[in-house]
């Protein structure tokens, strides 16, 4: 009984404090307090607790900008830890995954591997493969592509044949340098890490760090990291270029990092990454430049990012994705 | 309003990153004004609500579609900023104040002391109420929404909002105790 009425009490009083007691309570608050001084304490406790816990938001703040600024930071903080996204859910299963391609690839190629002198080769289809040859380099396959090398890295080089796309990472040996070959180009290094494409004949090579010799036919070309080269059937002499961002690691970074990457660049990983066919319709859309990071975003959210960026609208037709 | 947020939930769980953004957007001037009462410092009450969020991205997966989403925004937000009191400036920029102004008139001091000693363990206090208390509190004193508004938005009766508001002020006072009578007496000195 008696602790229903202080429940009572207590609440009368907040509605007083907070101005939602009507006329009558606010009168039959009034005498309680008038009645006797510990009333009047113990009104004022609760006034003081009203009074200093009210927040008063400054409307000063601008929200939008300070998600900008949160973008920032994560941006830079994913850059610089990568490995803390490794154990995400989705990265979780990609790396269940790979470990099975290789456990099978592994199931298959030991016997090769047992016998050193042998070659190894290791193809992929759907999915992303990380290998570690013979010397402890690593090499990450993406999709559709295909590695050969020896069980044992003999002689003078440590020869590797590639075809599609990978990322080396090369441990570091001067009496042996690593020489990769693709298509009719053949690029050599010490210890370096890179990232080699060939598709539909036309081979481009990024390096992320060291130093990487590329040759053709016998033209010969030093690229240093953030520099890179492509190769078109035909084509004769080799012209380097700097690389802007770093798509080129996306398939198993699964980052797209662009800084100043024009437009039609990022598409061209788009069509792969999602295996779909983005057509940009006006040329002048092709070199805009474009700053950002993706992280696991969906298509349709990057395209989205992209449209509100440069103002352009993208529409649905079938299997192709035009960019107007 | 707490549907919706479950729903947000829901897509930060699936890893949308613009239900994530809407989240921030929602909440930031709230969480940053709350911040800002425990650290008196802008930047750092900023950068308290970044690492709130940077925080809640990294490990979404832990999230709970509870309709708590908000109370558990201020209780990580309260917390950081112990950890941020803990660990870093506020004391130490404290006593260069305090040991820049010798001369400081003691009483005032003391009454700076007393107060913000006060915010603290109010603000400590409020962190520990019961979930649907802590609500009802907050959006009342944080967001100063009237009473209606808080039983609409939190599909309850006015009643209810009374009751809730009752019991978090009868708990706030008992923990606060010790800290009040020597500040109810400064009140009724310089009224």
């Amino acid at each position: 009984m008696n602790k229903t009425n202080t429940h009572i009490k207590d609440d009368l009083l907040v509605k007083y404090l907070l101005k939602e007691a009507s006329p009558a309570e606010q009168l039959q608050v009034e005498k309680w307090m008038e009645a006797d001084k510990s009333n009047l304490s113990y009104f004022n406790a609760f006034k003081l607790i009203i009074e200093t816990s009210q927040l008063n938001p400054d409307n000063a703040v601008n929200e939008s900008e300070a998600l900008s600024r949160l973008h920032q930071r994560m941006q830079k903080e994913s850059g610089n830890s990568k490995g803390k996204n490794l154990f995400s859910v989705s990265s979780f299963i990609r790396i269940a995954a790979a470990i099975l391609i290789v456990g099978t690839i592994i199931w298959f190629t030991y016997p090769l591997l047992y016998n050193n002198a042998k070659l190894v080769a290791v193809q992929t289809n759907g999915g992303v493969l990380q290998q570690t040859l013979p010397d402890g380099s690593t090499v990450r396959l993406n999709k559709n592509s295909f590695i050969s090398y020896p069980g044992k890295f003999a002689g003078n080089i440590r020869s590797v044949q590639l075809k599609g796309e990978a990322f080396f990472e090369v441990k570091s040996d001067k009496e042996q340098p690593f020489v990769i070959k693709v298509n009719d180009i053949s690029v050599k290094v010490v210890g370096t890490s890179f990232n080699i494409k060939s598709r539909n004949n036309q081979t481009v090579v990024i390096v992320k760090s060291g130093i990487v010799e590329v040759t053709k036919d016998n033209e010969h070309i030093k690229l240093h990291a953030g520099e890179k080269v492509q190769v078109h059937p035909g084509m004769t002499g080799l012209l380097k270029e700097t690389s802007k961002g770093r798509l080129y690691d996306y398939y198993f970074s699964n980052e797209l990092v662009c800084d100043g990457t024009p437009l039609s660049e990022l598409m061209e990983i788009l069509n792969e990454k999602f295996e779909v066919n983005i057509i940009i319709t006006r040329p002048s859309l092709k070199e805009l430049p474009l700053t950002t990071v993706f992280h696991d975003e969906s298509l349709d959210q990057i395209l989205k990012v992209i449209a509100a960026t440069f103002n352009i609208n993208v529409e649905y037709q079938g299997k192709q994705i035009l960019l107007k | 309003m707490e549907n919706s947020d479950n729903q947000l939930i829901e897509l930060i769980l699936a890893g949308d990153r613009p239900a994530f953004d809407r989240v921030f957007i929602k909440y930031y001037k709230n969480l940053y004004s709350y911040a800002l009462k425990l650290i008196n410092d802008r930047d750092s009450a900023e950068e308290v609500v970044q690492n709130v969020f940077c925080r809640i991205w990294e490990k979404k997966h832990q999230l709970k579609i509870d309709g708590y989403l908000k109370s558990f925004l201020y209780r990580s937000v309260h917390n950081e900023c112990l950890n941020y009191i803990k660990h870093k400036k506020v004391r130490s920029s404290f006593q260069t104040h305090y040991n820049s102004k010798p001369e400081h008139i003691e009483s005032d001091l003391s009454k700076e002391l007393s107060a913000m000693e006060l915010k603290k363990q109010l603000f400590m206090a409020i962190n520990e109420l019961p979930e649907d208390c802590a609500s009802v509190f907050q959006m009342s004193r944080f967001e100063q929404l009237k009473y209606y508004e808080i039983a609409e938005q939190l599909n309850i009766s006015i009643k209810a909002v009374e009751y809730q508001m009752g019991k978090a002020l009868k708990i706030l006072r008992l923990k606060l105790m010790d800290f009040l009578p020597a500040f109810l007496i400064y009140l009724t000195q310089t009224l």
